[in-house]
This record gives structure tokens, sequence and C-alpha cells, in this order.
């Protein structure tokens, strides 16, 4: 907040108001009638003024002492709360700090080592004031990290748990141009990938297998009793040929769900997430 | 490489404001305004008027953002 108040003031200078002369020889000035000026009080104040022309420059020489407010300003900063979810950008740790206000979701659809990681929405410092950023934050607000696809079980700021893909291709954000606008998931190939068995021993799944196939019997029940290990759940039926590739994207495109914790499937499912240790790779780069 | 992306065209204003000039002038003279100086700012050749035009008055509505 900030004021400023200039008062300039100006007392005991004179003028000489020749807009005066001129209105009185021409007869229209404001006070030719008046009759404060003549000392003998007869003649009206155009017409003495007139009388002296020549004479003195008296009658024209006026007080031109004033005071005014020659500037007043006032300025507030508006509270930064006010903007605290559209002004602000989130910026995580891997980013590079050379580029401010960089473009997160750019990298996510960027070629090479990178590709897959997730960008936006990063849970690492913020600033304020970045260029490109505020555009940005503005609509990755509502799309959290959601927005990954590839190798997502492990974003690259380390929110650990598997992602599960966007259920829809979501709007264009408007007015953000091709920049910043992520491309929708490519359609995932093949059939759906059946998630882990996450039914015990006992209750038969449901029938997904191709149609024809009955469902496979129950598994035998173990004796219960402390001794011998528990068998592991039967694999889920599987279209005949097309279980997952190797090296497929893990992502569940069925599901939207992460699947239960349990013994994974001997038939292949899911390859395993990477490591931890690639939370900050790869290292930013420019852009 | 793809364009940076725009800015948008609706940012919150972080500061707003208000200012003016010449709003309030106090003197005792037949004309618009005392301070007048037709032919320069010499000693000489200050203060002296034929018809001048009056000074403006002006308005200032501030909006800040900065980005």
């Amino acid at each position: 907040m900030g004021t400023q108040l200039p008062v300039p003031l100006e007392k005991g200078g004179k003028n000489i108001n020749l807009s005066t002369l001129l209105s009185d020889i021409f007869g229209t000035s404001p006070d030719y009638d008046g009759t404060n000026l003549d000392p003998n009080n007869t003649t009206a104040n155009g017409a003495y003024r007139l009388s002296q022309l020549g004479v003195t420059a008296g009658p024209w020489v006026e007080d031109a002492g004033y005071v005014r407010l020659r500037e007043v300003g006032l300025r507030y900063n508006l509270p930064s709360r006010w903007f605290n979810d559209k002004a602000k950008m989130g910026r995580g740790p891997g980013l590079g700090a050379g580029r401010a206000g960089g473009r997160p979701g750019a990298r996510a659809a960027a070629r090479g080592p990178g590709e897959g990681f997730c960008l936006p929405a990063a849970p690492g410092g913020r600033f304020w004031g970045g260029g490109a950023g505020r555009g940005q934050r503005l609509w990755a607000v509502p799309r959290p990290v959601r927005w990954c696809e590839g190798r997502v079980g492990q974003n690259r700021f380390g929110r650990g748990a598997p992602l599960s893909p966007p259920p829809a291709p979501p709007p264009a954000p408007p007015a953000r141009g091709p920049a910043v606008a992520l491309p929708p998931p490519p359609p995932a190939p093949g059939p759906p990938v059946v998630c882990p068995a996450p039914w015990g021993p006992g209750a038969p799944p449901p029938a997904r297998g191709p149609p024809g196939l009955p469902p496979r019997p129950p598994p035998p029940k173990a004796p219960k009793g402390p001794a011998g290990p528990r068998p592991p759940p039967p694999p889920p039926p599987r279209p005949a040929g097309r279980g997952p590739r190797r090296g497929a994207s893990p992502r569940r495109p069925g599901g939207g769900r992460d699947p239960p914790a349990g013994p994974p499937p001997p038939g292949g499912g899911p390859p395993p997430l990477p490591p931890r240790a690639f939370r900050f790779w790869p290292p930013a780069r420019p852009f | 490489m793809s364009p940076r992306p725009r800015i948008s065209a609706f940012l919150p204003p972080r500061r707003v404001g208000f200012s003016g000039r010449n709003l309030l002038n106090f003197f005792d003279y037949s004309s618009y305004d005392p301070e007048v100086s037709n032919f320069g700012t010499d000693a000489i050749s200050s203060n002296v008027e034929v018809t001048p035009f009056p000074s403006a008055k002006s308005l200032f509505f501030t909006l800040g953002a900065s980005f």
C-alpha cells in the first residue's frame, strides 16, 4: 500500500492576466460591468481597466498564490492468499532451476528416456511469479498426477503408487495452445488385461474367458491347519494366446483401480515397478 | 519446439490503485489556473497569462499483475 501527496504551494506571486485585457477589449470580461475597481466608484470595471491601458498594468496584475493537490495516489497490494489457487505454480525438484516457469506438461510427451514419466502437479517447492507457469497451473490444478501414461508405476516425483489412466480423454483446456495440452493417451493395444486374482481359493472367479469356455472349477481346498503352506491361488482365466506381452504397458485400461496386494499370477501380469531409485530420473534437461 | 503457452488474459490483479493529477486547486485568481507561464519558465517571462488552456485533471485507475 502506498500513497503519494505532493501538495505544492505558492504564496505571494503575481500574474499579469492579459486574458482579462483581451476580454476587456472585446467587452466580454465576466466582471466588465462590475463596480469594485474604480476608486472614484464612477466607472465600471471593464471601462476602468481600459482607461488604464497605456498608463499602468496594475488593473491586470493579480495575486497568483495557490495551493493545489498536484498528484495523489493510492495503491494497494491485494493479499496473496486471495490467489492461492489460481496464480501459483507447482514446481518439482527435478525440473531444473534454470527455467523459471517451465512447461512441466511438455515433458510428459517427450521422447526419450523420460517418456512416460508424469510431470505436472509436482509436490515440490512452489514459487510465485513464474512466466508461463501461471497459465499452466490454472488448468493443471484439477488434473493431478493421474495424467500419466506409459510407465506410470513411478511418477517422477515419487508418489509411488501405480496410477490408473484417466477414464476418458479430458477436454482440452480452452485457450491454452498445444504447448500445454497433453495428447490423449493412445488406445490400449489388445484386450484388457485381467487383474490378478483377488478372489480367494474357493470363490470361483467370474467368467471372463471367451464365450463357450466353462469357468474353471474351484481348486481343492487345502486342509486347514498350521502345517503346510497355502497353495497359491489359481491364475485367472485369460483369452487363449493373448496374454500381456512382456514389457507392455502396465496400465490397466479396463480396471482403473490398482490391483489388490497378492501373489502375482504365474502366467505373466504387469512387470514389476522400477525401483524408487529412479524417482528423479532422468535428470532435467532443457526443453 | 512447441510455442510457449500463452499467458492467461484473466490473471487476477495483484495490485490495484488509484491516482490523479490536478484534482484540487485553491486560488483566488480570475482565470483557470494561476500556475501559468505563456512565454516560458524564465524569470523574466513567467507569470504572464494570455488565454491559456486550462490544466487537465487526470484520473488513473491501476491494475497491476506480475508474471
